[in-house]
């Protein structure tokens, strides 16, 4: 190679490839501090006066819709629920508050949750050839407002993976948050708190 | 000098690893799967040798301690009251519950929960309960928590052993030096102050022997790592790590000696940053090291993250990453295996590029290590199952490598020669007697 390297201000415009089309997530400092707000309060959300009832159906709707989207392994269909800021952390310890101070279980944004679906679309991910079943099931949902319009959803989850020759389920609470989009969501955020998040997790290759 | 009976069970012992690991670079299926041999690894391997414990930055406060297993054993590394760091065995030395609950903390003593009895988190024996029970020659100092006899240090990592005539760990590293000094001075890792995180953990169904070979193959790469190479080249276009593997290249499978290895990949890095593919946060953060310290100071900085070109593994149980990431194998059983990454955060370097480091260390394990899992896991299932195929062939690379004055062992990157070097130190470990102890 006889370029010297340089340092780009804005994403690499030599960057060839599908991601150059895309606009990029700037997670930077003040992104973080929300992501790490947002931690916060989801563990602490048994505040029961910003417990919305009316959005409640429609939310859970949603919910089961990407569940079934997932189980489906419907990626592209649940790629397009992302918002463009979207991020998905799930904290490698029960009180983590802050994904810059310690390694996660898994830590995307959506070019990153979109690098994850294009290895799989490649059929030769190894870990998952043949590809794992899954079965997701959701409850204990609540719904609270947050500010600017954005919906908080709180769930529990129990997934059940059959990836050959074991089966073996997953389980925790999740937090959503969503923006309204043309009667519909968005997902913003993804935190999930996985039940044994601080252990060595198996060889996880399936999008929680 | 060998007593007799020495020699004889030596012999006895070489004999039947012979029979296991062969000149031409033959392995028997039954070291990675006969659970006798494992327990006779965790001590001849893991009991005889220096282990890698943590490094000093995960304890850097008198009285802080950290749990880990060494060879399956539960122990517990820690410092005194004035800095020195102890490793002990979490066992109560009174009926073996463990006196430690905790991963890591600060205390000043550990109590039993079984019967109360106190010690000092250096092992010492403190305090026993309702002592009238053990008359008054109970010698509380010939029942401490067992402790390392050997504990040394090199620039920050703590290695211990149960073995009290272990060679000076200077010594037993000197091979892997060079190498080693080079991962630590590139990421200027000690000078300014560093902090230790933990990065993400996982493991494999696997013999621990399966990985500690992986990170020093160089063949599997451009065949269980293609979804990765399409994937980056679909998404980001070429360059991108993992394109420029071929059995051309310049780059080495290195045999140390005493069992450390590695894959010199250095030959083909020409920028770890630009030749990475993003992870979460990546502009933003080049962006914030820029104007924190100019461009040219960034540019190394940034250079620091991404494949540094070097796969160290200091044999047993640590792989030493050229980027400031480190990891440890932990045998759990014949056939599974625990690995941890670490992280370093240094001091002197904006917090925004720290945060990157976090990201980066979380890129290989979560996108790659996966499908060498899944591969390890089957190739396991597989040995464990067939009796009739009995040899697993590390011959590659015997008609090539060159030996070198130092001891050490090159060849072409895709070549077994590090693996090959590994297990014929192996079978020399576990031909010989050793006598540990817990002081």
């Amino acid at each position: 190679m006889s370029e010297t390297p340089t340092i780009k201000a804005k994403p690499s415009a030599t960057d060839q490839g599908t991601a150059a089309k895309e606009s990029v997530l700037r997670l930077d400092t003040d992104i973080y501090k929300a992501v790490t707000a947002g931690a916060k309060q989801a563990r602490l959300r048994f505040d029961a006066s910003n417990v919305l009832g009316a959005e409640k159906q429609q939310v859970e709707s949603f919910l089961y819709r990407e569940a079934r989207l997932l189980d489906g392994k419907r990626y592209r269909d649940w790629i397009a629920l992302l918002s463009d800021d979207f991020i998905y952390w799930i904290p490698a310890s029960p009180d983590a508050i802050d994904p810059r101070l310690e390694g996660a279980v898994n830590f995307d944004d959506r070019r990153r949750m979109i690098d994850r679906v294009t290895l799989i679309e490649t059929n030769i991910q190894w870990a998952q050839v043949p590809p794992s079943r899954t079965c997701r099931m959701l409850g204990n949902i609540e719904v609270f407002a947050g500010s600017g319009g954005i919906l908080h959803a709180r769930s529990n989850f129990t997934i059940w993976e059959y990836r050959r020759p074991h089966t073996q389920s997953f389980v925790g609470w999740q937090e959503h948050e969503l923006v309204a989009k043309n009667e519909d969501f968005l997902i913003k955020k993804k935190l999930i708190g996985l039940l044994d998040c601080d252990q060595p997790q198996g060889n996880n290759t399936f999008i929680l | 000098m060998l007593t007799t009976t020495e020699q004889l069970s030596r012999s006895a012992a070489t004999q039947r690893y012979d029979q296991l690991v062969r000149p031409d670079g033959l392995v028997h299926r039954s070291i990675y799967v006969d659970p006798e041999i494992f327990n006779e690894e965790m001590t001849k391997i893991f009991g005889a040798v220096w282990v890698f414990l943590c490094h000093e930055a995960e304890i850097p406060k008198p009285f802080d301690f950290k749990t880990t297993t060494v060879g399956r054993r539960p122990t517990i590394v820690t410092r005194g009251a004035d800095g020195r760091i102890v490793t002990v065995l979490n066992r109560c030395s009174h009926r073996a519950s463990p006196v430690c609950l905790a991963e890591h903390g600060n205390a000043k003593r550990f109590t039993c929960p079984y019967h109360g009895w106190t010690f000092e988190n250096t092992g010492e024996l403190a305090d026993v309960s309702f002592p009238d029970g053990y008359g008054p020659s109970f010698d509380l100092s010939s029942r401490n928590l067992g402790r390392f006899p050997r504990v040394e240090s090199y620039r920050g990592f703590i290695f211990g052993s149960l073995n009290p005539n272990v060679m000076p760990l200077t010594e037993w590293l000197a091979p892997a030096r060079l190498l080693f000094d080079w991962a630590l001075d590139r990421e200027d890792i000690g000078s300014s102050g560093m902090r230790v995180v933990k990065s993400t953990q996982f493991y494999v169904r696997a013999n621990w022997k399966q990985q500690n070979d992986n990170n020093t193959d160089g063949y599997h790469s451009k065949f269980v790592h293609a979804s990765t190479a399409m994937m980056n080249r679909r998404r980001y276009g070429p360059g991108k790590w993992m394109s420029h593997i071929s059995d051309e290249t310049q780059m080495l499978s290195m045999y140390l000696g005493n069992g450390h290895k590695a894959q010199d990949q250095r030959p083909e890095v020409n920028s770890p940053w630009l030749q990475s593919r993003p992870v979460p946060g990546r502009e933003a953060a080049a962006d914030a090291a820029v104007q924190q310290v100019g461009a040219e100071r960034a540019e190394k900085l940034l250079n620091m993250m991404g494949r540094a070109g070097i796969n160290l593994v200091i044999y047993p149980n640590l792989f030493v990453r050229g980027n400031g990431n480190f990891a440890v194998y932990e045998p759990i059983a014949v056939d599974r295996t625990c690995v941890r990454n670490f992280t370093t955060m240094l001091n002197d370097l904006p917090e925004e590029l720290n945060s990157l480091r976090v990201r980066f260390d979380e890129d290989i394990p979560n996108l790659v290590s996966r499908d060498d899992c899944a591969i390890m896991e089957r190739v396991q299932e597989s040995m464990l199952t067939i009796p009739e195929m009995e040899w697993l062939d590390l011959s590659r690379g015997l008609v090539r490598q060159t030996e070198h004055n130092d001891g050490s062992i090159t060849s072409n990157k895709t070549d077994d020669t590090a693996n090959r070097g590994g297990y014929f130190f192996w079978k020399e470990l576990m031909s010989r007697d050793v006598k540990l102890a817990a002081v």
